[in-house]
């Protein structure tokens, strides 16, 4: 019985410090984890500084509004005639567009002065049809990050999809 | 009639699956319902705020939350439809910052937030408590969230209000909340195991409860429905419900890794019906595997009892023979596998760990018996390896900064380098010092330029050759007037000067607007060739300053590696404990299968002992075994 009574606190006492072992482990790991995302911000600060200046920055966003007449397969990016980027789809990426995030599509380098974007979307349209959608714009690059947004948009009265190139 | 005592199944196994189990699955339940904590308004403002809930719908809570502090660092959110720091706080809860999330969702109550924004901040601050632990804050939190709480968290909020009512045994309550979560939600099925095991722990469970439809939709559901019917079945057989625990055990799938423990529940329900053949076959089933599990262990002492009670002590003698050799071979085995799954090992890398290890294969894996599969899904050691793999995958992350951050210091030293090159002959105060000289005499030449044109000098606008022609008039004319002086006659060569004279001056006032705009388009060039130089000028003293930045961003690389370095060993420090830990669960383990084992070989050796003394007693002969070779 003795016994019995002593292991009964013994194991109560080693759950004990188990648990709180375990709660100091989570502890730590939620500090490193916060030190990564500082130092993943960090250093994606000196990147930007490095790679991407703001003087020759471009960024160039996908949205989504709505996409209710168009289901988006692929993406492909052209700055002055070269293909910068050519991006396929994920379901759970076109389902984060949906709801309303936004992808950083593409991150790079321009002179300044005046430069035509040039954006064509493949997927699948009205009437399940495939269907090919496209976009041109000059912008002017000056000292300031040049910021362009892709929007893809729902035209109700056409029962068409919209989409436009913002500089934003 | 004498009986061999032998080790019961229904102690362990319900044992188990009330204490484990309940842990198991509220972990699952609470990842899979973290993972959906999403926000439901779709109209950004904020391209950057965007991308952060980009990654974030996509469960990638870590680069959410680091584009998040890239934005909070270059400013305030632009966004106005959403609270950003209520969503901050659901991907840091997601992400499992919970202290994080807490001073987040503490802070936007404090700030008085719109009703939408407060029922979901109290929502949130409630699931965090319910996450660690908490059940009265949670409670707590709960109560204080109203109707105007977003769609997307109705059904977690109706679920974890379900589980806290389960556990304080309200089942009226329970019953209430289970009712508001929509009827296509897997959560049904994890509070519908829950209540069962309460019922299972209250000692309440009635063979209505087989009636119940499990959801078996995905793999997931099965394995919750056969956790479930193994649950009801063992604690059947402890209420004497054989026929109830034999429903319940033949709904378990046939490939499900519950299938053993299943066969041989079924085998001991038999029994208790006294249908020991069926029960002698069924355990037979199991007893003829070839590794010596747990169950298999059980099994073989059970065969040998059902062949006891059928009266069969020859064949019973057998089977706790061959039992007794294949649970010492089952022993050494176990002794292989510690030896392979000692920390660090490729095996415990592979197996353990669930890392791609390419030493050991998979012959290895066939080692692993039941219970230990048991004990790597106990929520004791799943915390641990989920800890371990956060800890591994922050690590690795550790490690691929440093590489870039390495890559970026020999980039920007090689670039300081060449630059220094370059710059080395070049003294940029002298450059400096000619550049503004020459923009000193431009602007001279043009205020001459100006006046000249003012005064309307347009010998000062000739262009060379006429200039040349200028100066020998002048030249000539000097020249007479020194003959002159002399008292030589030069009317005739007077007159034909002053005609050449008066020619010239004609000439030079027919060009005159010619040459001004020749001379101010020389100007213009002038102009440009200065700009030029002073746009070089700026390029040089810009590249300059850059190679000074240089030195400021490799001391920024320097200080971010130094900080990197100290997390990496900060890891490492969490890895050796948390492993150290594993090592003792490991041995704790093995330790205790081995005492089993060697229980199981005491029981089976006195058992051959009981039925040869009762055989001799009775005036039978059965096969005498020497156990001291055994």
């Amino acid at each position: 019985m003795k016994f019995t009574v002593a292991a009964l606190i013994f194991s109560l006492l080693f759950g004990a410090a188990h648990a709180q072992e375990r709660q100091s482990i989570n502890k730590e790991i939620q500090a490193l984890k916060r030190q990564v995302i500082s130092l993943n911000r960090d250093l994606y600060i000196l990147e930007e500084d490095l790679l991407f200046p703001t003087n020759t920055q471009v960024a160039v966003y996908v949205s989504m509004d709505i996409g209710k007449y168009f289901e988006l397969d692929a993406i492909e990016l052209t700055i002055d005639d070269d293909n910068v980027t050519h991006y396929l789809y994920t379901q759970k990426q076109i389902a984060a567009l949906e709801k309303g995030g936004v992808q950083r599509l593409y991150l790079g380098n321009v002179s300044q002065g005046e430069h035509q974007i040039t954006a064509i979307l493949r997927g699948t349209g009205p009437n399940k049809r495939e269907y090919k959608l496209g976009a041109t714009q000059t912008f002017k690059k000056d000292k300031k990050s040049l910021s362009v947004e892709l929007k893809i948009g729902d035209s109700v009265a056409k029962e068409q999809p919209t989409f436009e190139l913002i500089r934003r | 009639m004498w009986r061999i005592r032998l080790t019961r199944p229904k102690t362990l196994l319900p044992r188990y699956f009330r204490t484990v189990l309940p842990i198991v699955l509220l972990s699952c339940v609470l990842t899979c319902a973290a993972a959906d904590d999403k926000p439901n308004d779709n109209t950004i403002s904020d391209l950057d705020y965007g991308v952060a809930l980009f990654h974030y719908y996509q469960g990638d809570h870590q680069t959410a939350l680091t584009e998040f502090a890239i934005i909070e660092h270059k400013g305030d959110i632009q966004h106005q439809g959403l609270s950003p720091q209520l969503v901050k706080g659901g991907m840091s809860l997601s992400y499992g910052l919970y202290d994080q999330a807490n001073e987040i969702f503490d802070r936007v109550l404090k700030a008085q937030p719109a009703e939408k924004v407060k029922a979901d901040a109290w929502f949130g601050s409630g699931k965090l408590q319910y996450l660690e632990g908490n059940w009265r804050e949670a409670q707590t939190a709960f109560e204080r969230v109203s109707d105007v709480l977003s769609d997307s968290h109705h059904d977690d909020f109706y679920y974890f209000q379900a589980q806290l009512a389960l556990k304080e045994q309200d089942i009226e309550r329970y019953k209430q909340f289970k009712s508001q979560i929509s009827d296509d939600q897997p959560l049904h099925s994890y509070l519908s195991h829950n209540y069962l095991l309460q019922k299972i722990a209250n000692d309440d469970l009635s063979s209505s409860e087989l009636s119940q439809e499990f959801s078996r939709i995905d793999a997931q559901s099965i394995a919750l429905a056969d956790r479930s019917y193994l649950a009801m079945g063992y604690d059947f057989i402890e209420q004497s419900e054989q026929h109830a625990a034999i429903t319940a055990f033949k709904q378990i799938t046939l490939d499900s890794y519950l299938f053993e423990p299943a066969l041989l529940g079924y085998g001991w329900a038999l029994n208790n019906l006294a249908q020991y053949g069926q029960a002698k076959s069924l355990f037979g089933q199991l007893a003829s595997r070839v590794d010596a599990n747990y169950y298999v262990q059980e099994a073989i002492l059970a065969d040998a009892y059902a062949s006891e009670l059928l009266g069969d002590f020859e064949t019973s003698l057998a089977i706790l023979q061959l039992g007794i050799t294949k649970f010492k071979q089952h022993q050494n085995s176990l002794e292989v596998m510690e030896q392979r799954l000692s920390v660090g090992s490729a095996c415990y890398r592979a197996i353990i760990l669930q890392q791609v290890a390419v030493n050991c294969d998979e012959k290895h894996q066939a080692f692993i018996d039941l219970a230990l599969i048991e004990m790597l899904s106990d929520s004791q050691f799943s915390t641990k390896r989920e800890q371990l793999q956060q800890v591994n995958d922050l690590s690795q992350q550790f490690k691929q900064q440093l590489e870039k951050l390495h890559t970026y210091q020999q980039m920007l030293t090689e670039k300081q380098r060449t630059a220094q090159t370059r710059l080395s002959d070049i003294k940029l105060s002298d450059l400096k010092g000619q550049v503004d000289n020459l923009s000193a005499k431009r602007d001279l030449l043009a205020s001459r330029i100006d006046e000249a044109k003012r005064s309307k000098r347009s010998v000062f606008f000739l262009p060379q050759p006429l200039l040349a022609r200028h100066d020998k008039i002048t030249q000539a004319s000097t020249k007479l007037e020194n003959l002159k002086s002399k008292g030589q006659n030069v009317e005739v060569a007077e007159q034909r000067l002053d005609l050449i004279k008066r020619m010239f001056g004609w000439e030079s006032d027919y060009n005159f607007t010619v040459n001004v705009h020749q001379t101010q388009h020389f100007l213009t060039q002038l102009d440009q060739h200065l700009s030029e130089l002073k746009m070089m000028y700026q390029q040089l003293s810009q590249h300059v300053n850059e190679v000074a930045n240089i030195d400021r961003e490799l001391s920024a690389i320097d200080d971010l590696s130094r900080r990197i370095t100290s997390q990496m060993s900060q890891s490492n420090n969490i890895t050796e404990r948390i492993e150290q830990a594993f090592s003792q669960q490991l041995t704790a383990y093995f330790k205790q299968r081995q005492h089993e084992l060697n229980r199981s070989i005491v029981v089976a050796k006195l058992a051959i002992i009981r039925m040869q003394d009762a055989s001799f007693s009775q005036g039978e002969q059965l096969p005498v075994t020497d156990l001291g070779s055994q």
